[in-house]
């Protein structure tokens, strides 16, 4: 997918400013299932989006060739910013808010330059991941009788933990499907066969 | 060793140095355990806490006297979690019979400045409570004063307050020396309180 670097500014702009901001930080299923995937989309396109490999991702490239560090980095972002503390600092402070955005957009922009180096087990393993934490989220939240994070309510936290139980499955789908395109394209003696 | 094959281990060291330190070495995941923790170790000294009770008498809810007290704090307006944790404490109180009040007392520390009419409609509610006191605290800096006892309290866009459901118990010095989590069993709790009040 070809992203015009117009667009995409135009986008992050949009993402940053404070009507929509403050529209996605005002409810915990907006904030954590469309806002962090949204910067986290746009830092992959930082990267991806150019429709051939560009001076981010070679820069990246040079310092992390196997796509270690980058994916560490993306999942400490992540890790970070889904705890239920680091999600309260974002409602309360507007810098913390800017440095969600900031880290998440690097976060995202690490892991498109991390995927492609990474081995075809490391990918599996991290789908795998990714579909056992959407789901294990959706049971916490939305059994859990306790807030979790302060600054939202009760009613907002089951919403949150009914929508990640929903999107779990399309997770492995995606995952799936990803995992067998990347199947797909390995040589028939890494596959197994002659 | 090539430089650039130490990245990924720098990386993961600064995320995890950056994680430890954010929830007080992987104790505090959320901001409730996090004023929790940041509190202080137990025992500790409770810090005063001047408050008006829903009769409108004046006392200080930490300071030594001679029965245990429970503290928990509640939010009037509370949608959701507060009816549930208020209820939680009443089977305490309930389960604690005798001892309350001469050795242990049950003080719900309101969140917001509600003034004793409105504890005392509260206290009505729940059937004027022998050993149960509602109260107010005195002074504009209550979500300082309670996250220093230890209880996140955060004040939200809406106008609604959001407040840890921990109940605290404080021994007769006036020291927290006990927290237990709001969702732990009323009778477990209440079983622990008795063996120190006797």
């Amino acid at each position: 997918m070809r992203v015009r670097p117009l667009a995409w500014l135009l986008a992050i702009a949009l993402l940053a400013a404070p009507p929509l901001d403050a529209w996605l930080d005002g409810s915990m299923p907006r904030l954590l299932l469309v806002e962090t995937p949204a910067w986290i989309a746009l830092g992959w396109m930082a990267v991806r989006g150019r429709g051939r490999r560009g001076a981010i991702d070679e820069a990246l490239g040079r310092w992390d060739p196997g796509g270690a560090a980058g994916l560490v980095f993306f999942l400490g972002v992540l890790a970070f910013w889904m705890l239920p503390r680091s999600v309260d600092l974002v409602g309360a402070s507007r810098f913390a808010n800017q440095a969600m955005h900031a880290s998440l957009l690097a976060a995202g922009a690490a892991l498109g330059a991390s995927l492609p180096r990474l081995s075809f087990i490391v990918r599996g393993a991290l789908g795998i991941y990714a579909v056992s934490m959407t789901f294990s989220m959706g049971i916490l939240y939305t059994t859990y009788d306790a807030l979790l994070c302060g600054t939202f309510d009760l009613f907002q936290q089951r919403a949150t933990g009914r929508l990640l139980l929903l999107l779990s499955p399309v997770v492995l789908v995606l995952v799936v499907g990803a995992g067998m395109r990347s199947l797909s394209r390995l040589p028939a003696r890494a596959r197994g066969g002659e | 060793m090539k430089l650039r094959s130490l990245v990924p281990v720098a990386v993961a060291a600064v995320c995890l140095v950056a994680l430890a330190s954010w929830t007080h070495g992987f104790r505090a995941f959320t901001s409730f355990s996090a004023a929790r923790v940041g509190a202080g170790q137990l025992p500790r000294p409770a810090p005063p806490l001047e408050a008006v009770d829903e009769q409108g008498v004046r006392f200080d809810v930490a300071e030594p006297g001679p029965s245990l007290r429970l503290v928990q704090a509640m939010y009037l307006r509370c949608p959701d979690v507060c009816p549930v944790a208020m209820a939680r404490l009443s089977l305490i109180r309930r389960s604690l019979g005798e001892l309350a009040p001469e050795r242990v007392r049950i003080v719900s520390l309101s969140v917001d400045a509600d003034p004793p009419s409105a504890l005392r409609d509260m206290w009505r509610a729940h059937g004027s409570p022998r050993g149960w006191t509602m109260a107010s605290l005195v002074g504009d800096a209550v979500e300082e004063t309670l996250e220093r006892l230890g209880i996140w309290v955060f004040r939200r866009k809406d106008g609604l307050i959001n407040h840890a459901t921990d109940i605290l118990l404080l021994d007769r010095e006036g020291r927290v020396v006990r927290v237990f989590s709001a969702d732990e069993d009323p009778e477990a709790i209440a079983e622990q309180v008795r063996e120190l009040a006797s």
